[in-house]
């Protein structure tokens, strides 16, 4: 029985530093499911308004096009946060471009709120470095303020950019990519 | 136990008796099992988890205990369910799906939760994991409320009373073995209640202890919180773009060239010539002067020759009395760099090989204002009277006797004697000797030169020609390039997949090159020499031939452009 009691002894005696290792100390329990939406109206993937703006059939070195992405927690998600990435079609199209994330929406076609993350050549997936976005839960229908998110995307062929012959031509595709937190 | 006999047997006689003896039982057990569970934690690496959210439902729910083992990441297995620590600090328990080889002894892990769609956006690179190999669903609620202040100071309490009830008023005393032999009627609370009990109280001190430290152990582990673990949801959007298309280029002039040229009485007015090949009647171009520290100057220049057609733009320092195209209203002084761009709208190509002039704002108001080819930017503003003569090169586009070909005509020398003219000595006195604004014989543009100075294909192969150069085959595998040993004569033969001849003209050597045949993607063919870039398309079974700028990068490939020193 001593030895039992020894043993206890130590047992307890080194919890302490296994507590200590422990990661998490929140004791929150998460419940509910996670579905992130773009566009307005709100979908699962590919709002057409994105799509019909963010085009150009026939890009100059130079020009920029942009369209407005609004990101949107679905009813009964939970908290989240968000990264981006980005990949076109086509390579040799993708890696002429660059596109860069800025938040607000567009005005009269142009991103003119703050840049957030510009990722250059997008003929590799890439994801927008330092983009990181929060959205709170929502437990209800009525949207409150946190729980969307109204960004701006661009996507520019740099001036001097040496233009292919034949035409490089392909889409976009930005992927969100929301992990419960 | 013992104990709980004893528990049973004094049930009817002693009601507190027996609440004690519950309590110390379930204090008893509870105890062993954190014992138990703490001793695995230190000896085996047994780390207890609660799922805080259910991505990894069905298998393992929201709120479950699971235990999970510290497990090098050489024996975890795709399949297995392990917790790693993301970049946030945060514990994720997911399933692997992929496992990358990074060190000897770490590796990338690729985690997706059974629930989530998508693999998660990070990847871990651990040496080692938590592998989850027990788990009990709803267990954790109760273990995460066990860790909670409320759970904390109840059970403090509780180890309070189970102290006292296995104590009684005696000093806890690991040693009281002894004394309660020695003193039995110290232990009076017990002795008093149960005579039966102190037949057999040799051990009952002992054990009291036991289940003391046991509850005090069960408290421990329930407020060492157990490590939480986020079994983090995913979801992903998409948002496509609709289809971008690059616009076709605008084509660049290939080729920009500076003469000379003077006007007025005995020539005083000295200007220069820009001359480049059109590229086509629906252009118009822009002349661009650069110089460090100035704005860029930009001057419209009309062009509605036919591709080809030599276009010649004067360059005149100064506005003064003749109504020629006259860009320039304000007196320049030093070298700039000019440059021509094909307009189509209001959009442009990229620049054309560019060529220096030497401005000078002459002594009066610009009266004796010049324009002169050549000059090194560097020496801008030093003086530009003393220029060198040997910075007066001609442009690259001169066709040079390099690639000696049947079509081309011999090349114009446009080394302008009237440059040596380029003295402190006051202009006037001097007397060009040739004004030379060569029209130049369309060097540019000499398409398909398809001299058939070799026979095309016999069968029968007749004595075969010396091979210079080993035959080289292009990229597509369509033809293949040579240079043979022709009548004494060094030719370039272009041949095709059956052995037809598609090509074929004199060819020359350099020391720096060899022959200079390199094959580039899409199947062009380029001819390297010291002074000289030609680059051989092929349009069906013919071949047009084409002087490219090697300064002019963007119209180079960058395989070839490695190639040139």
């Amino acid at each position: 029985m001593s030895i039992g009691i020894v043993l206890g002894l130590g047992a307890v005696g080194t919890l302490a530093a296994w507590s200590d290792t422990a990661t998490a100390t929140s004791g929150v329990f998460t419940t509910g499911r996670l579905d992130i939406k773009v566009g307005d109206p709100a979908v699962d993937n590919n709002p057409p308004a994105f799509t019909t703006t963010l085009a150009n059939p026939a890009i100059w070195p130079g020009d920029t096009v942009a369209a407005g992405l609004l990101v949107t927690n679905d009813v009964g998600s939970v908290a989240n946060s968000y990264t981006i990435s980005v990949l076109a079609s086509n390579a040799t199209l993708g890696n002429l471009l660059n596109s860069s994330v800025h938040s607000g929406p567009p005005v009269s076609g142009v991103c003119t709120g703050s840049p957030i993350s510009t990722v250059t050549g997008l003929g590799t997936s890439k994801v927008f470095p330092g983009l990181n976005r929060s959205l709170i839960a929502r437990p209800t229908e009525a949207v409150i303020a946190g729980q969307t998110d109204q960004l701006c995307i661009s996507v520019t062929m740099p001036a001097g950019t040496a233009q292919p012959n034949p035409v490089a031509t392909g889409t976009v595709t930005y992927t969100i990519t929301a992990t419960s937190t | 136990m013992s104990d709980t006999h004893a528990a049973s047997a004094t049930r009817v006689r002693s009601r507190p008796r027996l609440l004690r003896e519950i309590a110390l039982t379930v204090g008893a057990v509870a105890g062993l099992i954190c014992v138990l569970f703490a001793l695995a934690a230190v000896f085996f690496g047994i780390t207890p988890l609660i799922f805080r959210s259910g991505s990894m439902a069905p298998a393992i729910d929201t709120g479950a205990l699971a235990l999970s083992k510290t497990t090098p990441v050489a024996d975890i297995e795709v399949g297995d369910i392990v917790k790693v620590t993301n970049a946030s600090g945060a514990g994720i328990t997911h399933r692997v799906v992929e496992i990358g080889a990074v060190g000897t002894d770490s590796a990338q892990l690729f985690l997706q939760g059974d629930a989530n769609a998508e693999p998660d956006a990070e990847s871990y690179v651990v040496s080692e994991a938590d592998r989850v190999f027990f788990s009990v669903g709803k267990l954790g609620y109760a273990v995460s409320w066990l860790s909670g202040p409320v759970a904390v100071f109840i059970g403090g309490i509780a180890v309070g009373a189970l102290l006292m009830t296995a104590f009684g008023f005696r000093r806890p005393s690991v040693e009281s073995d002894a004394e309660s032999t020695a003193k039995p009627d110290d232990d009076r609370l017990q002795e008093s209640r149960s005579g039966r009990h102190s037949a057999q109280g040799r051990g009952t001190p002992t054990l009291g202890v036991v289940l003391a430290l046991a509850a005090i152990s069960a408290v421990g582990i329930s407020a060492s919180k157990t490590p939480t673990t986020l079994a983090a949801g995913q979801d992903t959007a998409t948002a496509l773009s609709g289809t971008i298309t690059t616009a076709l280029p605008i084509p660049a002039p290939l080729s920009l060239t500076c003469t000379n040229d003077e006007r007025g009485l005995l020539g005083t007015i000295r200007f220069v010539n820009l001359t480049f090949p059109s590229r086509g009647a629906q252009y118009t171009y822009q002349l661009t002067l650069k110089k460090a520290g100035e704005n860029d100057r930009e001057f419209a220049v009309a062009g509605t020759a036919a591709t080809g057609v030599v276009i010649t733009q004067a360059v005149e320092n100064g506005a003064l009395l003749e109504l020629l195209p006259l860009p320039l209203a304000p007196v320049l002084d030093g070298v700039y760099t000019a440059s021509i761009r094909t307009k189509s709208g209001t959009r442009f190509s990229l620049p054309s090989p560019t060529v220096n002039i030497t401005m000078s704002n002459g002594l009066l108001l610009g009266l004796a204002a010049s324009a002169r080819c050549g000059g090194t930017a560097a020496a801008a503003r030093s003086a530009p009277l003393a220029m060198e003569p040997e910075t007066t090169t001609p442009a690259p586009t001169v066709t040079s006797s390099l690639v000696p070909e049947s079509t081309l005509a011999p090349a114009p020398t446009t080394t302008d004697p009237s440059l040596t003219e380029e003295s402190p000595a006051p202009p006037p006195v001097e007397v060009p000797a040739t004004t030379t604004t060569v029209p130049q014989t369309t060097t540019t543009v000499p398409p398909t030169t398809t001299t058939t100075t070799v026979p095309p294909p016999t069968t029968t192969t007749p004595p075969a020609p010396a091979v210079l150069s080993a035959p080289v085959t292009s990229p597509s595998g369509a033809s293949t390039a040579q240079v043979v040993d022709i009548d004494g004569v060094p030719t370039l033969q272009i041949v095709d997949a059956i052995g037809a001849v598609e090509y074929s003209a004199p060819a020359t050597s350099s020391e720096a090159y060899g022959y200079g045949v390199n094959w580039s993607a899409g199947d062009q063919l380029w001819l390297l020499g010291p002074d000289q870039l030609v680059r051989l398309d092929s349009s069906g079974a013919s071949w047009s031939r084409t002087v490219i700028d090697p300064t002019a990068t963007d119209l180079v490939p960058a395989d070839i452009l490695a190639l040139l020193n």
